[in-house]
């Protein structure tokens, strides 16, 4: 029976260092929009942004428009719901799904891997998303449309 | 220290491990839950402080885009302030132109952006929401600075609650087991309680276990099962164990149990009694205790060095060694260890035996041994001694002292193998005294033995040392003459034998002439086996008797007659069963009246073969082969119904009829004789009985008893051929004889020689003084007739008056005869 105690307290400890989050200390960095360097999206405003992630119907160019959601990094997330939707996370993700729900269309897809995201976003023409400037610079095909965040994460 | 244990058997038990368990499982996972739960509450907080920033914050820039002067955005800065939902607010133009709240409530100086609940360490949620601001014409960023504190306070409210709650939780579980666990645990208290009465033996008669938990009811009726079957099994070996015991203690031997390392365990009473030792007294010593030091061993090695290979104890063997009694004194002990494996260690079960009383026994049955062996031994001499005596006896004559016929036999078989290898004759000589018969039966046996051992003696004395004598039986001998050249040394030995035994022999100052016939039997000539020769020689002795030499060479013509002598015995006895015999009679005349007053019968063979036979060549025969008792009851028989025949033709006749020696000898004659008168109707006057002075004297008290038998029944009686025996004068005085018949031999030649004419003349005096009558036989002159007339004679016999005659002849002769007898007028009619 004593013998279970040391065990006990490391699945304890691994379970609280699991849900802990870090944050990394990263400085002026830049939230931008992106999407394929083929797929001519040019500039889209604020108010199309806003909406193409909170999952309403959005045509650019007489093209449908799809919206990608970024996870790769909780910060980059984070930061996403606070400059674009403005909503925590739990209240987006239901948003999203009701708006999907009463107005059609499809739920965004959400990408862990930025290899993945931009692999997709060549391959989907049209479709939209979201990363830390630093990275979409590593991808040629990945071209930035727009700035959505800049600041200090500190 | 009491505290401790008392803990540490609160923790073995059942109950303090149930709570144990549940303190463990609270301990662990009530923390873990509530801090999950907490967790998941706390985010949620967070969350929902989060959403509303945002929101809040994106809807006040909302209303930032629609003011139209800086000093209308003031107002909405402060009023969000006022409101209370947050503690900071600006706007800042990005042409640099910066628009503030007037109010500042708990607001960190500095703005840093927050994504996070919590991220700076300033209790403010800073957001910032660019807009475009339409009194300035200009893009505009709005920062806003939510109070973190409220939703702090709510989750560690939370975090405070969940606490109290998980502690609460687990006093009340704890409390909770603490309550169940002994209701729980008491029917297994109960069960342990019965289990440890059982174990100590304690009566319990039965297990009273009730409980809902069917886990634990079971296990009540298995150990109620349990104890029932321990109850039994107790009692069973209760009265095992009680019967080993009453084994144990009612055998002989003594039985000692010994542990493992040689100490005393128990030992029955046999075993007590042996060393004195009472039960327990030395259990735990060693069991060397029990032996004379000078036999101390190890039980383990004796175990080891005694057990059978096999492993049974059955076929341990014992050893003897000396065991010590209580008081301090041996004895001798034999003793079997045997090991027995336990789970306890090894058991030794030593058997022993006090063998004081068998070493004892020993010792005297060895002394009797050894005076059995001498016994044995000096009996063996004897015996030996005897068996050589027996030997001799068994090979020898008593009476002479001379080899008898198996050793003759043996003598012979050997003399013949030696011949055979040499090619050299032998001869076998057999010699038969020629009168012994009579000095026998005269003098008795003391006398005829004298006889013998005499000529065995003069046997002796005519032969060489290298001869063999030996005694066949009887008067016969044999001698064996190996070496010999021819059958003239074996005719010059017979020679000397017949000359040395033709001396006369002196017994008891008087001189017996007897003479011997010797048969000479020669080896290869006359046989050459040992019966060949001894037959062969035996008929040259027949021979030899008939002969005037006194010996005869074997000669194979005489040995027809040999065998036709022996053939006659089985003929006799035929013509006796079928009357083949047949009676003549001899009258005899009463000399004063010169008439027949009587007749002897006299028996003749009608041999179909050989025709008729007179007695001489047949009565010795029968009397050597004992056919002579029914040949004279046939003859009585015969002679009394020619009597009975006569007597019915009114010729009135004595009979006189012989007896030999061995009739006198017959206690049953005078009954026969008796029986034989009556069935015939014969008067006893009309009937006489001549026996001879040799078989009177054979034996002569049973002589004169079976005599007088006769006189009693009134019958006569005669002494026939008297004067050829040597008869005493003394007994024939004694005897109750009617008259003496004078031998033929004497009569016949009496007027030729004076000694008979004495005889003659002595015997009729002396009979006529003894008052006896005087018959002589052998008249065959009328000058012999004339003289025994003068000298007196009573009566006479002969062929002068007439031969025997059969009865017929007779019958017709009595009639026509002058010496007829007085015949009545009806018998001369007819």
């Amino acid at each position: 029976m004593t013998r279970c105690w040391p065990r006990l307290l490391l699945a304890c400890l691994l379970f609280v260092l699991a849900h802990a989050s870090t944050v990394s200390a990263d400085t002026e960095r830049r939230l931008v929009l992106v999407t394929d360097k083929n797929s001519g999206i040019i500039r889209l405003s604020t108010s199309e942004i806003r909406r193409l992630f909170l999952g309403f119907p959005v045509n650019k160019d007489g093209r449908q428009l799809v919206a990608a959601i970024n996870q790769g990094d909780t910060l980059l997330y984070q930061v996403f719901l606070q400059k674009v939707v403005f909503m925590s996370a739990n209240v987006y993700e239901l948003h999203l799904l009701s708006n999907v729900v009463q107005l059609g269309g499809q739920l965004p897809q959400i990408f862990l891997e930025p290899q993945v995201l931009a692999e997709n976003l060549h391959n989907r023409p049209g479709m939209v998303s979201f990363m830390w400037d630093s990275t979409a610079g590593a991808y040629p095909n990945v071209v930035v449309i727009g700035e959505l965040w800049r600041g200090s994460t500190d | 220290m009491a505290r401790q244990h008392r803990l540490k058997s609160l923790v073995q038990s059942f109950a303090g491990r149930i709570i144990l368990g549940g303190v463990i499982i609270h301990l662990v996972l009530i923390p873990f839950l509530f801090s999950s739960v907490l967790f998941i509450v706390a985010e949620g907080y967070k969350e929902q402080f989060i959403n509303y920033v945002r929101h809040d914050a994106l809807q006040l820039a909302e209303r930032m885009e629609e003011q139209e002067s800086a000093d209308q955005i003031r107002i909405h800065l402060d009023e969000a302030i006022f409101s209370g939902r947050a503690n900071f607010a600006e706007v800042i133009f990005e042409d640099g132109g910066e628009v503030s709240s007037a109010v500042r409530i708990n607001s960190p100086a500095k703005f840093e952006e927050d994504f996070n609940f919590g991220e700076h360490d300033n209790n403010t949620y800073f957001i910032a929401v660019p807009f475009s601001s339409k009194a300035m014409h200009a893009a505009a960023i709005l920062r806003v600075g939510y109070d973190e504190t409220a939703t702090q306070d709510q989750i560690h409210e939370a975090y405070q609650r969940g606490v109290l709650l998980a502690i609460g939780y687990i006093l009340f579980s704890l409390l909770l087991v603490a309550v169940v666990v002994p209701q729980l645990t008491r029917p297994l208290r109960q069960l342990r309680d019965a289990a440890q009465r059982i174990a100590n033996n304690d009566e319990v008669e039965h297990l009273h276990v009730h409980s809902s938990i069917h886990e634990i009811a079971d296990l009540a009726d298995d150990l109620e099962r349990m104890r029932q079957k321990l109850v039994s099994n107790a009692e069973a070996v209760a009265v095992r164990e009680q019967r080993i015991r009453a084994i144990m203690d009612n055998v002989v031997d003594g039985i000692v149990t010994i542990d493992a390392r040689g100490n005393v365990e128990s030992m029955n009473h046999a075993a007590q009694k042996i060393f004195g030792y009472g039960q327990g007294e030395i259990a735990g010593e060693n069991f060397n205790i029990l032996l004379n030091q000078a036999y101390a061993c190890d039980v383990g090695e004796q175990a080891a060095t005694h057990a059978a290979p096999s492993g049974n104890i059955a076929s341990i063997t014992a050893h003897e060694t000396v065991g010590r009694h209580k008081d301090g004194h041996t004895f001798p002990m034999e003793m079997a260890i045997s090991e027995l494996s336990r789970t306890e260690g090894m058991l030794y079960i030593g058997i022993m035996r006090d063998i004081t009383e068998r070493k004892q026994a020993e010792a005297e049955l060895k002394a009797l041994q050894e005076d059995l062996e001498r016994r044995v031994i000096k009996r063996t001499r004897e015996l030996a001694s005897l068996n050589r005596e027996l030997e001799h006896q068994a090979l020898h004559d008593g009476l002479t002292e001379l080899p008898n016929r198996l050793l003759l036999q043996d003598r012979l078989r050997q003399a013949i193998l030696t011949a055979q290898r040499k090619r050299a004759p032998l001869a076998l000589l057999i010699t038969d005294l020629d009168r012994f018969k009579e000095i026998n039966d005269t003098l008795g046996h003391h006398y005829g033995d004298l006889v013998l051992q005499q000529v065995a003696e003069r046997m002796r004395g005519a032969l060489r040392e290298s001869d063999t004598i030996a005694r066949l039986g009887g008067d016969e001998f044999a001698v064996l003459l190996p070496g010999i050249l021819n059958e003239e040394d074996a005719i010059g030995a017979a020679r000397k034998l017949v000359s040395a035994l033709e001396q006369p022999i002196m017994l008891d100052e008087q001189s017996f002439q007897i003479g011997a016939s010797v048969g000479i039997a020669l080896y290869p000539d006359h046989g050459e086996d040992g019966a060949t020769l001894m037959r062969h020689a035996d008929v040259a002795m027949y021979v030899a008797k008939r002969s005037s030499a006194g010996f005869a060479l074997y000669d194979a013509k005489e040995d027809q007659h040999s065998l036709s002598r022996l053939s006659l015995a089985g003929e006799l006895r035929h013509a006796i069963e079928f009357k083949q015999l047949v009676l003549f009679y001899q009258p005899k005349i009463d000399l004063k009246t010169g008439m027949v007053t009587a007749v002897e019968a006299v028996v003749r063979w009608d041999h179909p073969q050989r025709g008729l036979l007179l007695p001489d060549e047949f009565i010795p025969l029968a009397e050597h082969t004992g056919l002579i008792r029914p040949l004279t009851f046939f003859v009585l028989d015969e002679a009394l119904h020619q009597i009975h025949l006569w007597q019915k033709a009114d010729i009135e006749l004595r009979m006189a009829i012989n007896l030999s020696a061995r009739h006198l000898q017959d206690e049953q004659l005078a009954g026969k004789i008796a029986a034989s008168m009556q069935q015939w109707g014969v008067a006893a006057d009309k009937l006489e009985f001549e026996i001879t002075e040799s078989a009177i004297m054979a034996n002569p008290l049973r002589a004169m008893d079976t005599l007088v038998q006769l006189d009693i029944m009134g019958v006569g009686l005669s002494i026939d051929d008297f004067g050829t025996g040597y008869s005493s004068l003394v007994y024939l005085k004694q005897l109750p004889v009617d008259e003496i018949k004078i031998d033929k031999s004497f009569v016949i030649d009496m007027l030729d020689n004076n000694e008979d004419m004495v005889i003659v003349r002595s015997t009729v005096d002396l009979a006529h003084n003894m008052g006896r009558r005087v018959v002589a036989e052998g008249v065959e002159t009328l000058e012999v007739l004339n003289t025994l007339i003068e000298m007196g004679c009573d009566m006479a016999q002969g062929y002068y008056i007439s031969r025997p005659l059969t009865a017929a002849v007779l019958t017709r002769w009595l009639r026509e005869s002058s010496w007829r007898p007085k015949l009545s007028k009806t018998s001369q009619q007819a």
